[in-house]
């Protein structure tokens, strides 16, 4: 138990959360998706996050902040986001805390990294789908430049993985309905999301996440 | 499996989600006429149906707006049931009951307030989100023979160490019990605090305050 990084994490929580939601918002995706109400949810929910990290820095150990995150991702999928943005979100809170340079930070990261496996499904078909923030599993689709692609592709999987896990077609279904919006107002191609789904559905082996991606991407509007 | 209870709880979540605060009570009275327990009424169906109403938000079937509408019909539901339960004798013990500090589901600490009251307890429920200070100056006042904090919340578990660091600096020989969701999510923090976890149940809450009682020094 480390009551010290406890109480450091929830003196500095308010500005943490603010530098991590500022970074969050870098994604368009925010905005677009949920605007200035999404912001107040992203500063509460952050301001949870921590509030947890700290509850399990107390406890050593991860269990509380597994079963919020495992809790907090059924709450989040089911309103338009995907398994990677709470990933996301961790990560990019441990990246904040790790830059504090507290000596004794590590227990914090430890746990914030044990939260973003726990989001990792287990069973298949949800299993394996999802790739790490630097993996480029689509490197000879260059209509997006690399980062973008790595990006788009997890989160895309992340939908996949989503909508498999939880048996609701509709998380990824309902998600590509309005991301042909969401293209199109950042000045992206008609047809890039198109090809971006064919190409990651041919990247996939046959099976029940190809074959509902296949079926999403068909029933694009 | 279907019992006369899920079916009674079934009708009262109906009548919850429709809105329908008559009909909500209308189920309450069917199961009193055919001889349900109040207690069993209070955990088995309003308890109960709350909890559907969580996991329904939660998978976003259900809107906050549709989730407070709900919640404000299982507070007159448990009024309702209190009103029509026979209290048992009184037993000349005061009991202080409230939400720590930060918490606002205040529904689970009413329930344990009702039960003990119909136990014969003569209980201050104090309800949602009460600051340190409050509940000091009203343990002050009634001079309790216990209090009980009630937490939902992980992130409010703070609010619970403030209370009874608070109270135990003023009252160092008053029984506290602590229950709630956030005590089940880390249950280290009761043996930490050195408080009694009240269970779930109404025979096991009134067990475990007797027994804090008989204990007090």
């Amino acid at each position: 138990m480390s009551e010290s990084l406890a109480q450091r994490l929830l003196a500095g929580a308010d500005a943490l959360n603010a530098a991590a939601v500022a970074d969050e918002y870098r994604d368009p995706f925010w905005s677009d998706r949920y605007g200035e109400q999404g912001r107040k949810f992203a500063v509460s929910d952050g301001m949870h996050h921590l509030g947890y990290l700290a509850e399990a820095v107390r406890a050593a150990s991860p269990i509380v902040l597994v079963k919020y995150t495992r809790w907090l991702r059924s709450v989040l999928v089911t309103r338009g986001m995907c398994s990677e943005h709470l990933a996301d979100g961790l990560r990019i809170r441990a990246r904040h805390i790790a830059a504090m340079a507290w000596p004794d930070a590590a227990p914090a990261l430890a746990l914030l990294a044990a939260a973003v496996d726990a989001l990792t499904y287990g069973h298949p078909p949800a299993a394996d789908l999802v790739p790490r923030p630097d993996d480029d599993v689509l490197p000879g689709f260059t209509a997006l430049d690399p980062a973008e692609r790595r990006h788009d592709v997890r989160h895309l999987l992340s939908y996949l993985a989503d909508a498999l896990a939880f048996d609701r077609p509709a998380l990824l279904h309902d998600h590509l309905a309005w991301r042909v919006g969401f293209e199109r107002r950042r000045g992206r191609p008609d047809g890039l999301l198109r090809d971006l789904l064919a190409a990651l559905a041919a990247s996939l082996p046959g099976g029940p996440a190809r074959a509902l991606l296949l079926a999403a991407a068909e029933a694009l509007p | 499996m279907v019992t006369p209870l899920t079916r009674l709880r079934d009708r009262y979540l109906a009548a919850q989600m429709a809105g329908d605060q008559r009909a909500a009570l209308a189920v309450l009275d069917a199961g009193l006429a055919d001889g349900v327990e109040v207690q069993d009424l209070q955990r088995e169906v309003v308890q109960a149906a709350q909890l559907e109403i969580g996991r329904m938000w939660q998978e976003n079937q259900l809107s906050v707006a549709h989730e407070h509408m709900a919640t404000a019909i299982s507070h007159v539901a448990l009024v309702h049931l209190f009103e029509r339960a026979a209290p048992r004798t009184a037993r000349d013990r005061k009991l202080v009951v409230a939400c720590v500090e930060g918490e606002r589901h205040d529904l689970p600490a009413r329930l344990v307030a009702d039960y003990l009251e119909l136990a014969g307890f003569d209980v201050r429920y104090l309800g949602a989100d009460v600051p340190c200070d409050s509940l000091l100056s009203v343990i002050a006042v009634e001079r309790p023979d216990l209090v009980a904090l009630s937490v939902t919340m992980v992130f409010n578990l703070g609010g619970l160490r403030s209370a009874v660091a608070t109270i135990r600096a003023r009252f160092p020989d008053l029984p506290i019990l602590a229950g709630g969701n956030a005590l089940t999510w880390q249950p280290y923090v009761a043996a930490e605090l050195g408080v009694i976890v009240v269970g779930d149940g109404p025979q096991t809450i009134i067990a475990a305050v007797e027994r804090a009682l008989e204990a007090r020094p």
